[in-house]
């Protein structure tokens, strides 16, 4: 745990608000706040912050509850912070904290927190087309990978978006060679 | 901890079964019904059919850190863990933790991958099944490699039979010598893809792909239920629908009245009687109170899975046998076997875009061996077979091939590009310097000592091993695959979790432990029919083959004991 919290002040200092570009803070004329709907155990507020916007960008409300809704973002904390290994979770939280600085001073007008859902999706899908930007292009795309798992893997996104075919619901006998109709959608596992 | 050398004085039996696993079980079901009074003795706690499996209906939200095993966990699971797939939240009950299990690697790595409860690692196989054939019996012998077979396929014919109709195995029949057909339940279905692959590879190749012949129930059998698609097999079946001793043996051993089982009793050695020239029991380890008990009986199976029936083995030294329990050849702890795999082909197919398959199927395809079936063809002995199946893919491409929101949920609920793999699974042939042995300067927390191992594959298995790759992307791009990647992974000794040949058969007491029958050649009422026994390796899985060879011997035992030869 020490060396958790070693590594949260080290990234506070490397990537926190105090090397945020100047630009960064003088264009901010209202200010975004920056609470999150979750309690964040690992990540310092920007990060929180970070992950849930665009964790909602990603995976926004459709017909179906959206990233937030699901708990998203708490889950992947969890998730990374137990599972990785010190270093992984070192080189995750740098990775967020690239993107976040790199999409945040996209537009010197207007940071990615304050343009609306629509802007930031082009934001992102921009991002994503653009193969010259390959390592933020990996990092997002890395990052979009552990939302949309954490979202698949969710009682919504496994048994309302997706097909399910978990232990809770009886199959019966598996049949190998079916029209796609009969199913309809992917098999959640 | 310190084990209380005050020895109780035990009961008596008339056999005694150590071990409840995939062979353990077979023995306490033989031996009970047959009307022996029967201690069955296991080494971890115990696990009742469907009660004890806690995590066979939890959903993918239900299961903390998306079901991986936390970092800090990882460290407790060091070598359990090296198969990358059966150390899971859901199933981590399931296997030893290494640092209280701990052994040693001397040269190589060996993988002892190993769940201590009742039922052992019958709850965890892959519950593939699949008879020798006469060519792996004979192989030895032809080869002039290591020491023949004791017995020939007729000799097991009529006992695969038996086993096979008791624990219900679903298969197709194919008609191949190689691999012969059994007593089938139906088969599972192939999907599109998989029979496209069939047919052409039959055509093209002259070579048989068929469904994976499985342990499972696939209708109603003995009473236990038919299989319901759910793949969460490893968990515990609340159906009962695949072959483990907690869902099968066990529950008729119980049902004779005979059986009594011991679950947390380490067995730390067998007792051999010098004055009687005989075994007459074994020395337990309570693992909870730390007590030393014995057990008395006129017949012991030792069931306890190769590398610890090897250990009680080596464990157990008196004046007749200072080296270990039947050891006057020497070969004891040697020959140490394993399937090595982890090298074939994967490969992408167009069409079949509005196929898709329902449920999930607990099993794959098998492709049987082809290699030096009549006479040596390759620069190598011996063959392999492939374990593989075909695909759609999920929703994990969405991520790559989706932007966000309603165009990410579009695509990941579309399935994508079918694929293929086949992944080999070849023989290890019996190596005298593949061996485990006891260092008993370093003991365990119940006073055991712990096994040392030093394996390694040699050139025969790696030529075979190009082969593995190089056959697997030849069969793919010929039967219309594309994007085919041929691989070879890392493979070590143990991580096909096949261990076997330490206490191997053998016609002469002077290059093998057991004789034809699986009894100690020099302590007959000694038999071992778990993993230990086997003289060479073939490349099918093996646990049929351990269950076949305990209902015989059990069936020799019991006759031999009527006959008052033992």
């Amino acid at each position: 745990m020490k060396r958790r919290e070693a590594f949260k002040n080290l990234s506070l200092f490397v990537y926190g608000s105090l090397t945020l570009p100047a630009s960064s803070l003088l264009n901010s004329c209202s200010p975004v706040s920056k609470e999150v709907n979750w309690n964040p155990k690992y990540l310092n507020a920007e990060e929180a912050f970070f992950l849930t916007e665009i964790s909602n960008t990603i995976i926004p409300n459709t017909e179906f509850p959206g990233a937030i809704a699901v708990g998203v973002p708490s889950e992947i904390e969890n998730y990374i912070f137990n599972v990785f290994e010190d270093d992984k979770i070192q080189s995750f939280r740098g990775e967020l904290n690239q993107l976040d600085k790199y999409l945040n001073n996209l537009n010197s007008n207007k940071s990615f927190y304050e343009s609306t859902l629509r802007e930031k999706t082009k934001i992102l899908n921009d991002l994503q087309k653009n193969l010259d930007k390959k390592s933020y292009r990996e990092m997002y795309i890395n990052l979009k990978s552990t939302v949309a798992t954490s979202y698949f893997r969710s009682e919504v996104g496994a048994t309302q978006v997706l097909k399910y075919n978990g232990p809770s619901v009886v199959l019966g006998s598996y049949k190998g060679c079916v029209p796609l109709e009969d199913v309809g959608k992917t098999w959640a596992i | 901890m310190s084990i209380n050398l005050e020895v109780t004085n035990g009961e008596s039996f008339d056999a005694i079964v150590v071990g409840t696993g995939m062979s353990g079980g077979w023995a306490a079901k033989e031996l009970t019904e047959k009307g022996l009074k029967t201690l069955v003795l296991e080494r971890g706690r115990d696990v009742k059919h469907v009660k004890d499996y806690p995590t066979m209906n939890k959903n993918s939200w239900e299961l903390p850190y998306r079901d991986q095993l936390t970092a800090k966990e990882r460290k407790d699971y060091y070598v359990q863990i090296r198969t990358g797939y059966t150390v899971k939240q859901s199933t981590k009950h399931w296997w030893v933790k290494d640092t209280e299990q701990p052994y040693n690697e001397k040269k190589g790595n060996f993988d002892w991958i190993r769940g201590y409860h009742v039922g052992g690692r019958s709850l965890l196989w892959g519950r593939q099944v699949y008879r020798w054939s006469k060519i792996d019996f004979e192989a030895n012998a032809k080869e002039g490699i290591s020491i023949d077979w004791p017995i020939r396929y007729k000799d097991i014919e009529k006992w695969y039979d038996y086993v096979e109709n008791f624990i219900g195995i679903s298969g197709m029949k194919e008609g191949l010598s190689q691999l012969p057909d059994g007593k089938f339940l139906p088969p599972m279905e192939m999907n599109c893809v998989e029979k496209d692959f069939r047919n052409n590879l039959l055509n093209k190749f002259g070579r048989t792909y068929t469904i994976g012949r499985v342990a499972h129930t696939t209708i109603p059998h003995k009473g236990r239920g038919a299989c319901q698609g759910r793949n969460l097999c490893i968990r515990g079946c609340p159906y009962g629908a695949y072959y483990s001793s907690n869902s099968s043996t066990l529950p008729a051993a119980e049902s004779t009245g005979n059986m009594k089982l011991r679950p947390n009793s380490i067995v730390h050695s067998i007792i051999y009687d010098d004055e009687k020239n005989k075994a007459v029991g074994v020395r337990v380890i309570d693992s909870e109170t730390l007590e030393m008990k014995e057990f008395f009986s006129k017949i012991i199976f030792l069931n306890a899975s190769t590398v610890n029936s090897t250990l009680i083995m080596l464990n157990s030294k008196s004046k007749r046998f200072p080296n270990g329990f039947g050891n006057d050849s020497g070969e004891l702890g040697h020959n140490l076997m394993d399937h090595h795999f982890k090298a074939g082909a994967r490969a992408k197919m167009d069409g079949y875009e509005d196929s898709y398959y329902y449920g999930n199927r607990p099993n794959s395809g098998y492709l049987a061996r082809f290699r030096n079936l009549k006479n040596k063809e390759m620069n190598y002995l011996r063959g392999f077979g492939y374990q593989g199946g075909a695909r759609r893919d999920g929703w994990f491409r969405a991520a790559e091939e989706g932007f966000t929101g309603q165009d990410l949920i579009d695509i990941a609920i579309k399935p994508g590009e079918w694929s293929m793999g086949l992944n080999a699974f070849g023989e290890i042939l019996p190596y005298h310097d593949n061996k485990m042995y006891l260092d008993n300067n370093s003991l365990d927390k119940w006073g055991m000592p712990t096994v040392v191992f030093e394996t390694e594959i040699k050139e025969n298995e790696k030529k075979m091993r190009e082969d593995m790759k190089n056959s697997a992307a030849e069969m793919l791009e010929a039967c219309g695959f594309k994007n085919v990647e041929p691989y070879d992974n890392f493979y070590s000794m143990g991580n096909g979790i096949h261990e076997m040949g330490t206490a191997r058969m053998g016609n002469n007491p002077k290059n093998s432990i057991l004789n034809k029958w699986n009894q100690v050649h020099s302590a007959k009422n000694v038999f071992v029919t778990d993993g230990s026994c086997m003289t060479s390796a073939s490349c099918v899985n093996p646990s049929i083959t351990y269950m076949a060879l305990t209902a015989r011997a059990a069936n020799y035992a019991v006759n031999e004991l009527n006959k008052r030869n033992l």
